[in-house]
């Protein structure tokens, strides 16, 4: 086959990227679906109750690319917006929507309004829409963005926002499961088509069968059959299936219809007509009407229903009932709901087209009722214009609305009840590597708290398809998900095209077949719902086959054919994982070396679509992957292989790709890694120094690793790396290396290991009214007080850092409680006119413990969607961080650990060719973590670093390590990577070899710098008075119960009253002797007594007595002299 | 346990094996304590120059202040005249003369074109202090293509940025920073001892001793005239073992003994550019002395303080 397969992997992701998915996705919703919502029936026209004769028509929508939000007004200049600047400005990447519509009034000519502006659209970077789409990689970098960024996410409010992938169940399939509850066969299908989304399923009660639907109480199943019209019960029973076993089980549900009287379809229809829950439309009080009218609208949606005939959806019951019953005779018919064909991806399209359909709906409705309103009126002066008036001023509530739902993550379609939060995720710019793998994260719809194996399970239907180890642990364990190297998702294929193609090919309407006849051949499903039959089911699965193959039906399209079942599914929806293979012709695979010569001449793109075109690869799904006999490697290839595997590294995902040799680490560990690779610090793009994040981190002198992979390669993170070659010894030195700490050396550290920038982002807002800018009462930023005799030093010491525009220097050095923007706000009094305005100091005080300096300073104008104007002031500073004691770094196999100790370099170890270590590592790390790979790192590293060549640990494949011993030999290095050290303390030789050389080292985000904390005294909860709780707010450390628990069976009693009274809430009180109740001062009124004691108890402690007495509990406290309490406590 | 052997270590020697500016290479004879102490005293205690302090006038370049001054104060400099400064604390405080502690290099360029600029230490220049050949001044670097000065790379400027920086060069020593370790390498290393046990010499075939001179990576054993395996290059040898191995796959587990010879070290000394490296041995010498009788002065003191 071919040896540069890389070549084609790194090919493929150039142009392809790891984000296609969701941006083919949004495509797709701005293309074609934003059409389909507005053009669909229930959508494209608004009438008006008062006046019949309005109509308001929608024509055409259509999403402009991004610009200024500027003006509002249609025929003022707009200039294109780019991320950048959105980023910067904190302003939303989106464009004008624009709609044309008709509009008929009374007495006026029908008059069509064109480019109508009815809101803006988030865009999403790198869709067609986008302003960088089909720019160059320096025309990119020239609007200030990153040309090996990933793309494929919003920016809203200058915030970028990822729409994570969903995944969820499959739509209109039929699927037998066993209930969780009641340990029952179940057959179910959720329905969903455009409007309406329904499930039905077949249940078991009593050995009956029992339709249960979202629109009515549970049905018998026959009545539910003559209701759709098939009265005949042996033509139900040859709907389901004629063979003894399945009649056997039908006998008990056959005698509900004659039970119940039920004859004829009217019959069964009112009978249903009394099961219904929720009373449709209200009007018709005919109950067989509202049963016709559920049955064809809700029940069984998906299945087309032409002027109410039901025949199709007896017969998709049939199938139901049919699957059903074979599954309780045979377990092999129970589908499995943790298999991966049964599920399908939710992408940013999807998600936004619920979103906006809901959102226009709406729109719709306001309009509508403003019309009721304006045109009721007697004397209606309301013309076209002001309606597209008025729809211009509501559209801003869909702007808002999908602005919100991005910002927020809250995602409220009340079509659906749907109500889900954290549908989006902030784009993690740790490193690189966390906002790729932030894009390829998909979430599962099953709840964390749930204690169930299954759906997180890793199943054999995701080969391929997900990275077996790129998960986090914990409770989202197997549920968050990340797509392999390769794996694309479908969109919506057009389904007409197929549907003609299929029908000429032999398939034939099941219409036209008796019902005695459907289970002797092949049923042809096409998206789940029944096409036909075909006889030669094989024959015509083959032709179908090359038709794809010679790109006659979408590439996309699924043909599987299942045997068992006696099905073929011919599959074109969206949300499919797919990933291209290569094919295997009687034992040739299709792709050969010759064919890579064309990476040479053309470009990635289209050689790839050429060789998919002309058959020599494929996209396989997860369904028809079971019809395929996939060889992993060219040597596995026999005659009856169909496909090659392109490479067996494209099983693992981009953050995975970062590990070298993973085949050679216990799989934990590479999962550790997945998590750790998201938090190593290194550069996040090319424009960090003009970016302006919340928080940024950037490594000073990020290096390349000399153990590189393919994939890494594939997905640039070998420009954009994140971490040092640091060289390791493998031994023990001093006793600081425990539990994985690590010994640093200093000099290497003086010289830049490990040294990044940390960069911080603080916001200052002035609220300036935008039609008085010289207003007395807006904000403003006064130059710093100067120096008189009055001011006290300490005073003036706080604005140091000020120019003399109120706004601090670049450069200067912020400490805690300096001052960086000296902003002032009047108060606005109750009667302006007379009083003086009172200006209070609002400046932005720094909070930091430690100094920082200033970077940058940004004074923007934004104009918040053209109401209020702000002026923004973001200061960024910097801190640039050596690393310290506690810091933690990792190498790339899970394997982390913090820095112990930091050693001179004249004490650490050397060999004698002048050798040494930056980091000493315990050996202890290896035999319980097995990370073999890690090994092999370092000795492939050190030959590499030798050589001055990168060498490669791609999983599955990589360097020999048997031959980099070998070479290692011919330099005069030991094979095994060992080496002679020689203490840098005594100067004699160490007595056992050092495993060492150069492994790649990622310094991680956690520092002690960020997390350093100790108070003696400080604030306390204003109700307990007790310290208060957590680092921000300078609290106290806790002593809790696990904590006590120790002091307390040491017997340090003194040592806890000192911390859990004198330290923390102490308090005097004065209890009578008598009452036992509390007292303000030394005389008891109640009691007429003096016998009033002062004694201490924690301040909480009087609390709960307080609050006792208030639920009328008593209470009462018993005083005993000090002196006799030896005594008391004996007794 | 070590010990030390005072009569096999009454006689120090040392012995040049190679010399030139950057490199120097020579066998010591003596104690490993005291070999120890010349090693770690090169790299951390012999005073050279650096830059320790930068005044940032001005910084528009694409790298921050303190990044921009970190790798300013790597810049290596030439120290010969270091012995004549005094270190910062030394000086006298009320009469600060700048001359007696530091030199002070100003880096001032502006890139007016669109090409980038290269700033390198070619662009320090000395404010005050000698000129000629003990100047204290950057090391000068050499393209290893074209072999002309190329200077050390500071930092880039696109159009229109500009550096603008006073650099204060201090004296100091490798504890306190690596900038200031005259270094690049110093190390020793034990001459090898191997030995053949001639009882089984004897009984190698010729593909025998082949393969055992092959075996060694480093080329140490040779054959001689009489076709017998001698020890050529034992200055070579890195204790690999390879030898070893090979005879042990020979089943004559004991035909090579390889020892650390005492008493013999090999130094390698490598400069950085600051001095040339011999001079950091002497300095390392003189630091040893100056520390030993600093010690001696101090016993005797407590001597007499223990009479009295």
């Amino acid at each position: 086959m071919i040896s540069e397969k890389d070549k084609l992997i790194t090919s493929y992701l150039s142009f392809r990227g790891l984000q296609k998915q969701h941006i083919d996705s949004f495509n797709y919703f701005i293309e074609q679906r934003l059409e389909q919502i507005v053009k669909s029936p229930l959508n494209q026209r608004i009438t008006c109750e008062s006046d019949s004769s309005f109509l308001l028509e929608y024509l055409s929508i259509r999403v402009e690319n991004p610009t200024f939000t500027s003006s509002w007004d249609k025929y003022s200049l707009k200039s294109l917006l780019y991320p950048h600047e959105c980023r910067l400005n904190d302003q939303t990447y989106a464009g004008d929507i624009y709609v044309n519509v008709r509009i008929h009034m009374k007495g006026r000519e029908p008059i069509e309004e064109k480019d109508v502006l009815i809101g803006r659209m988030p865009i999403m970077l790198g869709s067609k829409k986008c302003n960088l789409s089909g720019k160059t990689e320096a025309e990119i970098f020239q609007y200030g963005e990153c040309p090996y960024d990933p793309k494929g996410y919003f920016i809203i409010e200058g915030n970028e926002k990822v729409i994570l992938i969903l995944e969820q169940v499959v739509d209109n399939r039929i699927i037998v499961d066993v209930d969780n509850k009641t340990d029952q066969y179940v057959s179910t299908v959720q329905s969903y088509q455009l409007e309406t989304k329904s499930k039905a399923s077949i249940i078991l009660k009593k050995n009956k069968f029992y339709v249960k639907s979202s629109s009515f109480k549970d049905a018998p199943l026959f009545i539910v059959f003559k209701a759709l019209g098939i009265v005949n019960d042996k033509e139900i029973i040859e709907l389901i299936g004629t063979e003894p076993s399945i009649v056997e089980k039908l006998l008990m549900s056959f005698q509900d219809s004659s039970d119940e009287k039920i004859k004829t379809q009217l019959d069964a229809l009112q009978y249903i007509g009394k099961l219904i829950t929720s009373k449709f439309g209200g009007q018709s009080s005919n109950l067989a009407d509202q049963a016709r009218e559920k049955l064809a609208q809700v029940f069984l949606a998906h299945v087309n229903c032409k002027k109410y005939d039901f025949y199709p959806k007896a017969i998709y019951l049939g199938q139901m009932v049919r699957r059903l019953i074979l599954a309780m005779e045979d377990k092999r018919f129970v589908d499995d709901k943790d298999y991966y064909g049964n599920k399908r991806m939710r992408c940013a399209g999807n998600l936004l087209e619920l979103l906006f359909e809901d959102l226009f709906k709406g729109l719709n409705s306001t309009i509508s009722s403003i019309l009721k309103k304006e045109l009721g009126k007697a004397n209606c002066k309301f013309t076209p214009k002001d309606v597209t008036m008025k729809m211009k001023e509501f559209g801003v509530d869909i702007t808002k609305g999908l602005n919100r739902a991005i910002k927020t993550g809250k995602w409220t379609i009340q079509r659906f009840h749907m109500d889900r939060q954290g549908v989006t995720q902030l784009l993690a710019r740790i490193s690189y590597t966390s906002a790729l793998g932030m894009l390829t994260k998909m979430r599962s719809q099953v709840q964390k708290t749930l204690k169930v194996s299954g759906p997180r399970a890793l199943v054999g239907s995701q080969f391929g398809m997900i990275c077996p180890a790129d998960t986090p642990d914990g409770e989202d364990c197997g549920l968050v998900k990340t797509l392999a190297l390769l794996t694309h998702i479908t969109q919506e294929d057009i389904q007409d095209s197929v549907y003609k193609i299929i029908l000429s090919m032999g398939v034939e309407d099941i219409c036209h077949f008796k019902p005695s006849e459907f289970h002797k051949n092949y049923i042809v499903y096409l998206n789940g719902i029944i096409v036909g039959m075909h006889a030669r089911p094989q024959e015509f699965v083959d032709q179908l086959r090359i038709l794809r193959r010679r790109g006659k039906i979408n590439e996309f399209v699924s043909i599987h054919k299942d045997d068992l079942r006696k099905v073929v599914n011919i599959s074109g929806d969206s949300g499919r994982l797919v990933r291209p293979l290569i094919l295997v012709k009687d034992g040739k695979p299709q792709l050969i070396q010759i064919d890579m010569i064309d990476f040479k001449q053309n470009d990635a793109k289209t050689v790839f679509s050429s060789f998919v075109k002309n058959g020599k690869i494929e996209y396989l799904d997860v369904n028809e992957s079971d019809n395929a006999f996939i060889a992993l490697t060219i040597n596995d290839v026999t005659m009856e292989t169909t496909h090659l595997e392109i490479d067996q590294m494209t099983i693992l995902s981009c953050v995975t790709g970062l590990v070298p040799f993973p085949h050679h680490n216990q799989s934990a560990r590479n999962t550790f890694q997945c998590q750790m690779g998201k938090q190593s610090l290194g550069i996040i793009g090319m424009n960090t120094q003009i970016r302006c994040d919340t928080q940024l981190y950037q490594l000073i002198y990020p290096q390349t690793p000399l153990v590189r992979t393919v994939s890494m390669e594939a997905v640039n993170q070998h420009r954009l790396p994140a971490g040092h070659n640091a060289q390791v010894a493998v031994m023990s030195y001093s006793c600081y290396d425990i539990e994985d700490a690590l010994i640093m050396n200093k000099s290497s550290l003086d010289r830049g290991f490990g040294r990044t920038a940390v960069y911080k982002k603080s916001v200052t807002e002035c609220e300036i009214n935008q039609r008085n800018k010289e207003s007395r009462f807006n904000e403003r930023i006064d130059e710093p007080p100067t120096k008189t005799h009055n001011t006290k030093k300490k005073f003036i010491k706080k604005y140091h850092a000020l120019d003399n525009d109120g706004i601090t220097k670049v450069g200067a050095q912020l400490h805690h409680g300096d001052i960086y923007v000296n902003k002032k706000t009047p108060q606005v009094p109750d009667n302006p006119q007379t009083e003086n305005i009172q200006i209070a100091d609002t400046p932005s005080v720094f909070k930091e413990k430690w100094p920082y300096t200033v970077d940058r300073v940004l004074i923007i104008n934004n104009t918040n969607d053209g109401t209020e104007k702000i002026k923004t002031i973001k200061t960024i500073f910097r801190q640039i961080r050596r690393p310290e004691f506690g810091d933690k770094f990792s190498s790339r196999h899970g394997q982390k650990g913090v820095v112990g100790l930091i050693v001179n370099q004249e004490d650490m170890p050397f060999n004698e060719r002048g050798w040494c270590p930056d980091l000493i590592m315990n050996p202890h790390g290896y035999p319980s973590r097995m990370t073999i790979a890690k090994l092999m790192e370092l000795l492939c590293g050190k030959l590499g670093a030798l050589e001055g060549k990168f060498k490669y640990g791609t999983a599955f494949g990589g360097e020999n390590v048997l031959q980099v011993g070998e070479e290692l030999l011919k330099r005069g290095f030991h094979y095994q990577g060992k080496d002679c050290l020689i203490s840098g303390i005594t100067g004699e030789y160490m007595e056992c070899y050092v495993y060492q050389g150069p492994i790649f080292y990622q310094r991680l985000k956690h520092m002690v710098i960020d997390k350093i904390h100790a108070r003696a005294k400080g604030p306390m909860e204003k109700l307990t008075r007790q310290p208060v709780e957590g680092r921000a707010k300078d609290g106290g450390q806790r002593i809790g119960e696990m904590e006590r628990d120790c002091f307390l069976a040491y017997g340090a009693s003194n040592l806890l009253i000192e911390r859990l009274l004198i330290s923390s809430d102490p308090f005097n009180v004065y209890v009578c002797e008598i009452c036992g109740m509390f007292k303000s001062d030394s005389v008891c009124r109640g009691c007429n007594t003096d016998k009033v004691y002062q004694i201490r108890l924690p301040y909480c402690c009087k609390l709960l007595f307080q609050e006792l007495l208030a639920m009328n509990i008593k209470p009462k406290l018993q005083l005993v002299p000090s002196h006799e309490r030896q005594e008391y406590t004996m007794n | 346990m070590y010990k030390y052997n005072f009569e096999q270590n009454s006689q120090h020697r040392i012995e040049i094996l190679e010399l030139s500016d950057e490199k120097c290479k020579f066998s010591f004879e003596g104690d490993l304590s005291i070999a120890n102490a010349i090693r770690r005293v090169m790299i951390a205690e012999v005073p050279v120059m650096a830059i320790h302090f930068v005044d940032i006038i001005e910084n528009t370049s694409p790298l921050s202040d303190e990044f921009l001054a970190q790798r300013l104060g790597l810049i290596p400099l030439v120290s010969y005249a270091a012995d004549s400064k005094m270190y910062d604390w030394e000086a006298d405080a009320d009469s600060i003369d700048d001359q007696k502690t530091k030199v002070v290099f100003t880096l001032r360029q502006k890139n007016l074109n669109d090409a980038p600029l290269e700033i390198t230490s070619q662009h320090l220049e000395p404010e005050f202090g000698q000129v000629g050949e003990m100047a204290i001044r950057p090391v000068r670097m050499f393209s290893p293509i074209n072999g002309k000065e190329v200077g050390i790379p500071i930092t880039r400027l696109g159009k229109n940025q500009s550096v603008h920086v006073r650099c204060h060069a201090l004296k100091g020593f490798g504890k306190m920073h690596a900038k200031w370790t005259p270094i690049n390498i110093a190390t020793f290393r034990h001459e090898a001892e191997l030995n053949f046990d001639h009882s089984q010499t004897q009984s190698l075939s010729l593909f025998e001793k082949q393969s055992i001179r092959d075996s060694c990576p480093m080329n140490v054993f040779a054959m001689d005239a009489n076709q017998d395996l001698i020890v050529n290059a034992i200055e070579k040898c890195v204790f690999c073992e390879e030898c070893i191995r090979c005879a042990e796959s020979m089943k004559k587990p004991r035909l090579i003994k390889m020892q650390h010879k005492k008493n013999k070290y090999i130094f390698t000394v490598e400069s950085a550019g600051q001095l040339k490296a011999a001079d950091i041995v002497q300095k390392a010498l003189i630091v040893l002395r100056k520390k030993v009788d600093e010690i001696s002065q101090d016993l005797s003191f407590a001597q007499q303080q223990q009479q009295i």
